[in-house]
């Protein structure tokens, strides 16, 4: 079972974003999507999950052009976190969880009650089980990724892909949330994820994926040595040095301090 | 916080409902021709009688009071339902059906029947009712041809659609002879259930009901049209298709009835918004509790229109207006508060 | 000489047709099946006792037929004709029982009328009537052979037919009058206002023109096509050049605004003073109503003083007014 994009360009206009992309992403891999602000990461999401028309190229699952699947079905295979920074006022926790399962359950149908309970026993795990009562609006941004996330697992798709999720979360939740990837991947998902944060990006992720010009290339964190990985991550971040025990990230202008 | 929630709604749900029972009943006692609740009982029983064996009061019952209070049960409801979809679905709360012209089409529609002279209200209504229809058809296809998915297209569209309607009703007045068909054109947009008979009663629900039916039953896909379309699209629901759906049903139910009783204002834009204040939640309860509230809100009028005047048939909208304010007002106020209490 | 003497000769006949006239309604027995107006058949089973009337041409015309006492329903804005306080003064405290445009179905039904009578116009009201139980005719007077077929259908509806044909014989034989009295005299060239504007006059259709040919004069607006109010350019009245220039009973202009209208100076009606106004203090002479002819009548007095004087205009009025309505009308109001 892999994600597989093929030639896969995307142009905003005259903008070309994404240019003539190949990646392959297999089950039980969590890759970890790094670049500069305007990089195309989050094209590159939107891309997969089909928000935007490829100008050329395929994005396949297991063979299959996600495209000529069809809206439900992609998304039944495909669930994005929201990035949603505001909410307006009129949904509970519960109630924007249930309706990420319209993939699934259709016009008409309801959660069973064992997803309920997978459901409030992934929130309690997460430590938002209060939430799931409480209005979105009122909620701060990283509680409600919580939920969505909690969701996204709860549904079991094949893929997952997060953008940021990390931006709003406190450090105890940040911790959590890889466990619950590394989890999901261990499940066998297939997990995207955009990070602004090289550290969490050695520490937790099976592959890394450099953007620049909208082009990039895996480079596997198992097998490569630390020189190669701090190489390539310097185009990224100029200046970059990586310290192995424990795991960081670091500048030379920093560590002068 | 959940098990209050519940408790909450069920409390507000039986008060509406209540409210509403009430209103019907009275609805139906009430009005020029005297009948008491035992005329109403007799008539419940004479009801499958044939006419010349019945009493005058089971004959103005069922001829007259009964599509009545049906038509002005079954406009509030269109009326409250299609404005929360329209606010949801438009993610405004300024929304209502008139967004996409359906008010400016129907009453260009009606003038049109008026200024060429077709005769009967029959005609009439259908002239209103695909005056209607088109106004929404323009504005899909003003939006299609925008190559518009945003939600301002639509309303951009819809601001010219209605423009261009109501340029055209201008048009007509000028040209309608001021003694006669000018008078009719500004007492049909004015709105009015005074003529209201079994048969046009019957048109009317034959169309709208069933879009009513089913977009209750689509409520879903409208709470995720409230999100934004990349959400609904994340979430495995075309936006497009659905939200030119819903709007399609929407207009069908808004048009069949604005061609039965006139143009009626505000109860599409306050029943979302008391529903809003009582229950803060999206979701097929919110939209039944539009629904219910435009048909307490319109029942109410209509009642207060045909007694207040002593005999006179007074204009409905006044009233509308009447019973919609105040408690919006009130709700607003309570609001205030709460959330001053918070900060 | 000749013309005079004729003159009083045929005004004492119009007395003596009077007279006769005077007689209390007869009743007639039986079930009744008419056709109204627009073709609809309605049965009562015996001459209707009790009536609503939804429109003033009806109310007039149940007055005429001396039926005041069985009016049960009136319409709106009964208190704004002069008639109904001169002639039937209980009308004003009758239920209000709708306008032209939308009538109070629950309320009529709530009387229980024996009869209703309703303009073509309201033919919707009328169906839900029907379907009620109720016996409706619609009734449409547009012009006078309209009148008098209405006339007959309310009186053989009430039992009074004879009455209504005395009323109708009344007419047929002012207008012979009329017409000999005016046959070889000069038709003066008339122009007739609209209600609304000076500038729209009556094309050849209408009820008002052939009211201007039955006093004896020529209505300047004959070759104008349509059946209803024309509109018409300064030029065109210009050309017109009339006679003589009538205000109709419910205008919003008076002989005041066309003497002040710089671009009519040059009328000759203008310059000579040859404007009336139809007297609107009683009733509307000028639309067929029952007491229509007294336009025709009024209008002959004014084109033609020397042949119908005014005088006797306002006796053979007054003599009408005792005679089928029951009241002697103020001799001002006649002017």
């Amino acid at each position: 079972m892999e994600l597989k994009l093929n030639h896969v360009s995307v142009s905003y206009g005259r903008r070309q974003i994404l240019r003539e992309l190949d990646l392959t992403v297999r089950g039980g891999e969590i890759l970890a999507v790094l670049g500069e602000n305007g990089s195309g990461k989050t094209t590159l999401l939107r891309a997969i999950a089909g928000n935007v028309p490829l100008r050329e190229g395929s994005v396949l699952w297991d063979g299959q052009d996600l495209a000529a699947c069809g809206i439900r079905k992609r998304a039944s295979l495909v669930a994005t976190m929201s990035q949603e920074l505001t909410a307006e006022p009129g949904l509970c926790g519960m109630d924007r969880i249930e309706m990420g399962f319209f993939p699934e359950k259709g016009l008409f149908g309801r959660l069973s009650a064992a997803e309920r309970e997978e459901i409030r026993e992934m929130a309690h795990a997460f430590g938002i089980g209060h939430l799931l009562a409480r209005d979105l609006a009122s909620m701060s941004a990283g509680e409600r990724q919580m939920i969505f996330l909690c969701g996204a697992a709860v549904r079991k798709t094949p893929v997952l892909l997060l953008d940021e999720p990390s931006s709003a979360l406190d450090f105890n939740r940040t911790e959590r949330l890889f466990s619950l990837l590394h989890r999901l991947a261990g499940e066998g998902r297939v997990i995207l994820t955009v990070l602004h944060d090289p550290t969490l990006a050695l520490r937790h992720a099976t592959a890394i994926l450099p953007m620049r010009g909208g082009q990039a290339e895996r480079i596997e964190l198992r097998d490569t040595a630390d020189e190669r990985i701090e190489q390539t991550l310097r185009t990224l971040y100029p200046g970059l040095r990586i310290h192995r025990d424990p795991l960081f990230c670091y500048t030379e202008t920093q560590m002068m301090k | 916080m959940s098990e209050k929630c519940d408790r909450r709604l069920c409390g507000v749900f039986a008060a509406v409902l209540l409210l509403l029972a009430v209103l019907l009943v009275l609805s139906v006692c009430v009005g020029a021709y005297p009948l008491t609740v035992a005329d109403a009982v007799t008539a419940l029983c004479e009801m499958f009688l044939p006419r010349d064996v019945q009493a005058m009061p089971t004959r103005v019952f069922w001829s007259l009071r009964v599509p009545r209070t049906a038509t002005a049960l079954l406009s509030g409801t269109v009326l409250g339902l299609c404005g929360a979809i329209y606010q949801l679905v438009f993610r405004s709360p300024l929304a209502s059906p008139d967004l996409t012209g359906i008010a400016s089409g129907a009453s260009f529609g009606a003038a049109l029947a008026i200024v060429l002279g077709v005769g009967s209200s029959a005609a009439r209504m259908g002239f209103a009712f695909l005056g209607g229809l088109l106004s929404l058809v323009l504005v899909l296809l003003l939006v299609s041809a925008a190559g518009g998915e945003r939600i301002g297209t639509y309303i951009l569209s819809g601001i010219v659609i209605s423009a261009v309607a109501d340029a055209g009703l201008m048009i007509l007045k000028t040209l309608a002879d001021p003694e006669r068909q000018l008078a009719a054109i500004d007492f049909w947009t004015m709105g009015s259930l005074a003529a209201v008979s079994a048969e046009k009663a019957i048109p009317l629900f034959a169309v709208a009901l069933p879009a009513v039916i089913l977009l209750l039953l689509f409520h879903r896909p409208v709470t995720m049209l409230s999100l934004g379309g990349d959400e609904c699209r994340a979430m495995g629901l075309s936006p497009n298709v659905w939200r030119a759906l819903l709007l399609s049903l929407a207009t069908l139910a808004v048009s069949a009835s604005v061609s039965v009783t006139g143009t009626i204002g505000f109860v599409g834009l306050t029943a979302p918004h008391i529903a809003r204040l009582l229950i803060r939640r999206r979701g097929g309860a919110y939209l039944f509790l539009s629904a219910c509230l435009g048909g307490v809100i319109l029942t109410a009028a209509d009642l207060a229109a045909r007694t207040v005047g002593g005999g006179a048939e007074l204009p409905i909208s006044i009233f509308t207006v009447a019973a919609g304010v105040p408690v919006l007002v009130v709700l607003l106020c309570a609001e205030g508060r709460r959330r001053q209490t918070w900060s | 000489m000749k013309t005079r003497i004729l003159a009083m000769l045929l005004a004492l006949c119009m007395l003596v047709s009077l007279i006769s006239c005077g007689k209390s309604p007869e009743q007639e027995q039986g079930p009744i099946t008419l056709t109204d107006q627009c073709g609809r058949t309605v049965t009562l089973d015996e001459p209707a006792q009790t009536i609503v009337s939804c429109y003033y041409v009806s109310s007039y015309a149940v007055m005429a037929l001396g039926l005041s006492e069985r009016l049960v329903g009136i319409e709106n804005k009964a208190a704004s004709r002069p008639i109904y306080g001169m002639s039937a003064p209980q009308f004003l405290e009758l239920p209000a029982v709708g306008t032209m445009k939308e009538s109070n179905v629950e309320l009529i039904a709530s009387l229980a009328p024996d009869l209703v009578i309703m303009p073509k116009k309201l033919a919707e009201s009328a169906e839900t009537l029907t379907g009620l139980g109720l016996k409706v005719i619609l009734v449409d007077p547009e012009n006078h052979g309209a009148l008098c077929e209405m006339l007959s259908l309310i009186g053989k509806a009430c039992g009074v037919s004879a009455q209504a044909e005395k009323l109708i014989a009344y007419y047929d034989t002012q207008m012979n009058t009329l017409e000999t009295l005016t046959k070889d005299a000069a038709k003066p060239v008339v122009y007739m206002g609209g209600n609304s504007s000076y500038l729209t006059t009556a094309p050849a259709a209408m009820y008002q023109s052939s009211l201007i040919t039955l006093a004896g004069g020529v209505n300047a607006g004959t070759a104008l096509e349509g059946d209803y109010w024309a509109e018409v350019s300064y030029e065109t009245v210009l050309s017109y050049d009339p006679d003589v220039i009538v205000i109709p009973s419910g205008a919003d202009y008076t002989a005041e605004d066309i003497r002040n209208d710089a671009q009519l100076a040059s009328l000759k009606a203008v310059k000579n003073g040859a404007i009336y106004t139809m007297p609107s203090g009683i009733e509307e002479w000028d639309s067929p109503i029952p007491s229509g002819i007294l336009g025709a009548m009024w209008l002959t007095s004014v084109l033609h003083p020397a042949l119908y004087s005014a005088e006797t205009f306002a006796a053979d009025a007054t003599a009408f007014y005792e005679t089928f309505y029951g009241f002697a009308p103020d001799g001002a109001l006649l002017k």
